[in-house]
């Protein structure tokens, strides 16, 4: 039967209805109305899912680098050593609502009283060209919503900044960890900001950052729950969690959303999961790395000797945020195959920009003859090009 | 991370690289991009104070 008639009177009493047959939300979408349509997640690999370099490393005692899980780097300034890893969700409630994968961070010497400048923190950076549907600095800038999973074997507070390193500029907020050793769900709120909008650009804009640990020059503040000045004292002035001062200590996020405008915990859209490639492509603007497989040889490219020296191209799957740095397992954890053979010599990346880069050795490869460069075997092996924040 | 030495690289006469070394003896081959963080390090490190190897 032909549809004759639609019932608007009847449409618009009661609550407004929304695309999905749910009911508008009170708050969060301004008038009930995702401003973010079939929009990426805005946070990449929120699910930890992609780690790229390693899924463990030991004994670091200094940082301010990815290590593990794609995008998210640890900042270890003088307070103990950490062992970082890439978990393996198998239960829990992050699990239980989709999660495989986590970053963690383990003590494994601890700095029982920091000095007053001594600080642990994790942070996430992003480009600012990628923050501009926040409107900051406008009239019409929007609330930032910060949703993840956390797990500690310690119970208390935590504070969570945005920081604006274009304006030089500070929110905070806190979150409980109620129960020791399970996973939480945690939504901080922060306010919009009118003034410093930020740069349109590939730099890095705003960083967030999870305090796990402190000295004095870092606390002594107080949490700003509205937008101020950059204060170093303020950043961690809420947070007791003190992560650094026993080897029993542990801290693991996963599931990571950001989201434009004002959500609760009920009100929060669910988490954007995205397959393992997209996640993964996303996650290659800001580092590519091919590493041994564990049972063949890699092939990286093919380089043509001139004299002694030997020079290739090398192409980038996806445009890198920035020129990258190239570095390397060495020399001898690489391999030339066709009519030169051995290690290659000093292999380096040459005049590297954000699509691709020569590859270059410096011996060994005769006048005109052509070899492929190999990565061995072994899965430690790895040419790795960085582009991160 | 905490940078030990940096030397030019140049192929031909012409920039290929600037070679980090850092303190673990990890080298990195870091491109003349202002828009790299690794740069921007070798930046402040020079304004620190120090100095970048000739190349050979």
């Amino acid at each position: 039967m032909a549809l004759s008639k639609i019932d608007v009177a009847n449409m618009l009493t009661g609550a407004t209805p929304v695309a999905n047959g749910g009911t508008a939300l009170t708050s969060g979408f301004k008038n009930g109305v995702d401003p973010r349509t079939n929009a990426k997640p805005i946070i990449i690999n929120g699910n930890c899912a992609v780690a790229q370099r390693n899924t463990s490393v030991a004994s670091l005692t200094s940082s301010g680098a990815v290590q593990t899980v794609d995008r998210i780097k640890n900042e270890i300034g003088s307070i103990g050593t950490y062992t970082v890893i890439q978990e393996s969700l198998t239960s829990g409630e992050a699990y239980n609502n989709g999660f495989r994968k986590a970053w963690r961070i383990d003590c494994t010497s601890a700095d029982a009283s920091p000095a007053a400048g001594d600080n642990l923190y994790v942070t996430y950076h992003f480009e600012g060209q990628d923050l501009q549907l926040f409107k900051k600095g406008t009239s019409n800038a929007e609330k930032f919503t910060l949703a993840f999973w956390i797990k500690s074997n310690k119970t208390g507070t935590g504070q969570v900044n945005l920081r604006d390193n274009d304006n030089t500029r500070l929110i905070g907020g806190t979150y409980t960890i109620s129960s020791a050793d399970t996973w939480e769900h945690k939504v901080v709120n922060f306010a919009a900001d009118t003034t410093g909008a930020f740069d349109n650009d590939n730099a890095g804009s705003m960083d967030i950052e999870w305090w796990l640990d402190s000295g004095t020059n870092f606390s002594s503040g107080a949490t700003p729950t509205a937008w101020e000045a950059f204060a170093q004292t303020d950043r961690n002035a809420s947070g007791n969690l003190q992560i650094a001062r026993n080897t029993a200590n542990d801290w693991a996020i996963t599931g990571i959303q950001l989201e434009v405008g004002e959500f609760s915990s009920t009100t929060i859209p669910p988490f954007q999961f995205e397959d393992f490639n997209d996640n993964l492509r996303r996650c290659l603007r800001y580092c590519y790395q091919i590493s041994g497989d564990g049972s063949n040889a890699t092939d990286l490219t093919q380089i043509t000797g001139t004299g002694g020296a030997g020079f290739g191209v090398f192409r980038f799957p996806v445009q890198m945020r920035a020129s990258p740095t190239q570095s390397d397992s060495g020399d001898n954890t690489f391999t030339m195959y066709g009519p030169n053979t051995g290690d290659p010599s000093s292999l380096r990346g040459d005049r590297t920009n954000p699509n691709s880069c020569g590859i270059v050795t410096d011996t060994g490869i005769t006048s005109g003859n052509s070899v492929n460069i190999r990565v061995d075997t072994g899965t430690s092996n790895f040419i790795r090009f960085d582009a991160e924040l | 991370m905490k940078i030990k030495s940096v030397k030019l690289l140049k192929i031909d006469g012409v920039f290929s690289s600037y070679k980090l070394t850092l303190d673990s003896d990890e080298v990195l081959h870091v491109p003349n991009d202002e828009d790299n963080t690794d740069y921007q390090k070798i930046i402040k490190w020079v304004a620190e104070g120090n100095t970048i190897e000739e190349a050979d």
